[in-house]
């Protein structure tokens, strides 16, 4: 399971090889760059190796997921329609039916099948075969893993194209492929699961020769290539490009549609179709290691990781300087409790001590109050009545004057506030009848 | 009906399974791991300022013994002042005891009195009273009140109403008046709540 995977489709024309890379992105597909090698065909083995080095080199060309499009002549496709029911064992009918529907010896082939998605009502299911001599393969693979190129799969350009039709439409509309070259045109014909491909001379004078068309349509039983979607690839001028339907991929430009082949080879190994095959044997096919990519997510780890780390070292060093500060309070803890619980009893002890000192001295006042009075009121006045508390002194008697009388207490440091508490009469005995309230002026 | 998981639906389910993976992973550890550590630093500051405290409080361990005993022995020698309230009816007792010492040195005649049960007067004491009705010479209750306030135990008059027996508003022309003196008389005795000894 990839999110990110970038592959390579290589598609060998009758001169020319064209290289498409394609990325996908969590199942977004983007075409990054399309090449061409014109002539590589008619070159020696060094040349085109050295040629396609070149061309690595200098467009720094992925090399880890390369599909191989072989042209249709080099080898068969057929297709056979088995019961649904045998989807689950189908490797082991085809591998049975295989020396039939190969025009060689089963030894001297490899071959590989491509299955239509199961569909509800579908009591048959289209199987696509596609057998290729050992002998037009190998040197292929050889020669790309030599080049630095090594291939993970290869098909047939007929079937690369079926897949690339599929995979970029999913409606089941019928599509016609002109791929031409310089010799011939090769068509092929998708609908549905169904591919019909025939090769035909090339034909200047029409874009789609009427002759390859109709035999496509006969081969595929279809009356009318009526509403079918139309591709014209391969070596043709950009004028005729211009009806071809934009690649729905992204940064796909129109041109994009003239290497139609390289692309869809592309495709291969990043999209399911009822075409999808791949001929080379699983033990050729070059697989990067994914072991490959341990060192990487480990490196990648552990600087995660040291970052995180230098992140949170200031606070993962203060939680351990904290919990050291723990430590110590609690190895402190009961001796300080033994502090705290003398210095509780200490707050205790002297907070009785003052309260009991301070009941002393807030002691009563009534010897030095009856003292005074006797001191300061003149002989001639007589006291009725005496009353103290709560520091509030009240007194009554006769006196000459008995504003004398309030004069003379308030001049005493012992009291304080004097007043009369009614009002003064005169008595027929010549006196004021006073009574005097005074509030006692204490120095606690 | 067969039931195949095709590559997509298998990319899909490995998406969940590692979104709930790391969402459970963020929610439950990662995030209170560093809620945690980011809490650190307030943490320390908090923590250094309590040990420095316990240290400080470690270092006046020594002190504090010598002082116990001297605020132990304060307290006792305050405490011998007044009237033990371990038992209100001994306390109330000792009370009138001390009065009636008083009266008697004197030779005051105590008529009616009227002892009071003990009552919480503040947190710190309680207090028992006694109220006296007297009638007798100015010397004596004088005296009396002077004798109330050497006792023993610390007493305090709470309230005093005096009046003459014989009210006059000047001086007889011939002979002498009779000086009786009718008081009612307050007598409090503040008795000192026992510090509970609890276990901390």
């Amino acid at each position: 399971m990839f999110f990110f995977r970038k592959s390579t489709g290589v598609e060998i024309g009758e001169e020319d090889l064209t290289i498409a890379v394609a990325r996908s992105t969590f199942g977004k597909i983007r075409l990054s760059s399309v090449h061409r090698l014109t002539g590589f065909v008619a070159m020696t083995d060094e040349d085109r190796r050295k040629a396609l080095q070149d061309l690595l080199h200098t467009n720094r060309i992925p090399a880890s997921n390369v599909y191989l499009s072989l042209p249709r002549d080099q080898g068969v496709v057929r297709q056979i329609q088995l019961p649904a029911d045998l989807r689950r064992k189908l490797p082991e009918i085809i591998k049975l039916q295989i020396e039939t529907l190969s025009p060689w010896p089963s030894a001297e082939i490899y071959w590989d099948f491509g299955a239509e998605a199961p569909k509800k009502d579908h009591k048959l299911v289209t199987i696509t075969i596609v057998i290729l001599p050992k002998t037009y393969l190998d040197p292929w693979i050889s020669f790309f893993r030599s080049a630095g190129l090594p291939l993970s799969g290869a098909t047939l350009s007929s079937v690369t194209h079926g897949h690339g039709i599929c995979s970029l439409w999913a409606e089941e509309t019928p599509a016609i492929v002109l791929h031409r070259e310089d010799s011939y045109t090769e068509g092929i014909l998708i609908s549905g699961s169904r591919l019909a491909a025939y090769t035909g001379p090339a034909n200047d004078d029409g874009v789609a020769p009427k002759l390859l068309v109709d035999r496509l349509l006969s081969a595929a039983k279809l009356s009318s290539s009526e509403g079918a979607r139309l591709i014209v690839c391969g070596k043709v001028d950009d004028s005729a490009l211009e009806n071809n339907p934009r690649l729905p991929l992204e940064a796909a430009k129109p041109e994009s549609t003239k290497d139609f082949g390289s692309v869809a080879a592309a495709l291969l190994p990043l999209k399911d179709s009822a075409f999808k095959s791949n001929v080379v044997p699983v033990d050729l096919r070059y697989r990067e290691s994914r072991r490959r990519l341990i060192p990487a997510f480990t490196l990648g780890l552990l600087a995660t990781l040291m970052g995180a780390a230098l992140l949170l070292r200031d606070s993962y060093q203060n939680s351990v300087y904290a919990s050291q500060l723990d430590g110590e309070i609690r190895k402190i803890s009961p001796q300080v409790k033994e502090v705290a619980g003398q210095e509780k009893e200490l707050d205790q002890l002297s907070q009785r001590y003052r309260n009991l000192t301070s009941q002393i001295q807030n002691r009563d006042y009534v010897l030095e109050s009856v003292g005074e009075l006797a001191r300061l009121l003149p002989a001639s006045a007589f006291l009725a009545s005496y009353s103290c508390q709560d520091g509030i002194i009240t007194i009554s008697g006769f006196a000459q004057s008995a504003s004398e009388i309030q004069s003379l207490l308030e001049s005493s440091p012992l009291f304080r506030g004097v007043e009369f508490t009614t009002s003064v009469t005169r008595e027929p005995s010549g006196k004021d009848r006073f009574s005097l309230k005074m509030v006692l002026e204490v120095t606690k | 009906m067969s039931f195949e998981l095709r590559e997509r639906d298998r990319r899909a389910i490995f998406i969940l399974a590692a979104a709930s993976t790391i969402y459970v992973l963020v929610s439950y550890a990662v995030l209170p791991a560093i809620d945690k550590l980011s809490q650190a630093p307030s943490r320390v500051s908090d923590t250094e300022e309590q040990l420095r405290k316990y240290r400080r409080a470690l270092i006046r361990k020594g002190h504090h013994t010598e002082q116990l005993q001297q605020a132990r022995k304060n307290v006792a020698e305050a405490e011998a002042r007044f009237i033990r309230g371990d038992n209100p009816t001994l306390a109330s007792v000792e009370l009138q005891t001390i009065v009636e010492e008083a009266a008697k040195k004197v030779n005051l005649d105590l008529g009616q009195r009227n002892v009071s049960p003990a009552r919480k007067k503040d947190d710190a004491f309680n207090e028992i009273t006694i109220a006296l009705a007297l009638e007798s010479t100015p010397a004596q209750i004088l005296g009396f009140l002077a004798e109330i306030r050497k006792a023993p135990k610390y007493l305090t008059v709470r309230s005093a109403q005096m009046a003459p027996a014989q009210i006059m508003t000047e001086p007889p022309k011939k002979g002498d008046f009779m000086k009786t003196i009718r008081a009612n008389i307050t007598v409090a005795a503040p008795i000192p709540v026992q510090i509970r000894k609890n276990a901390d």
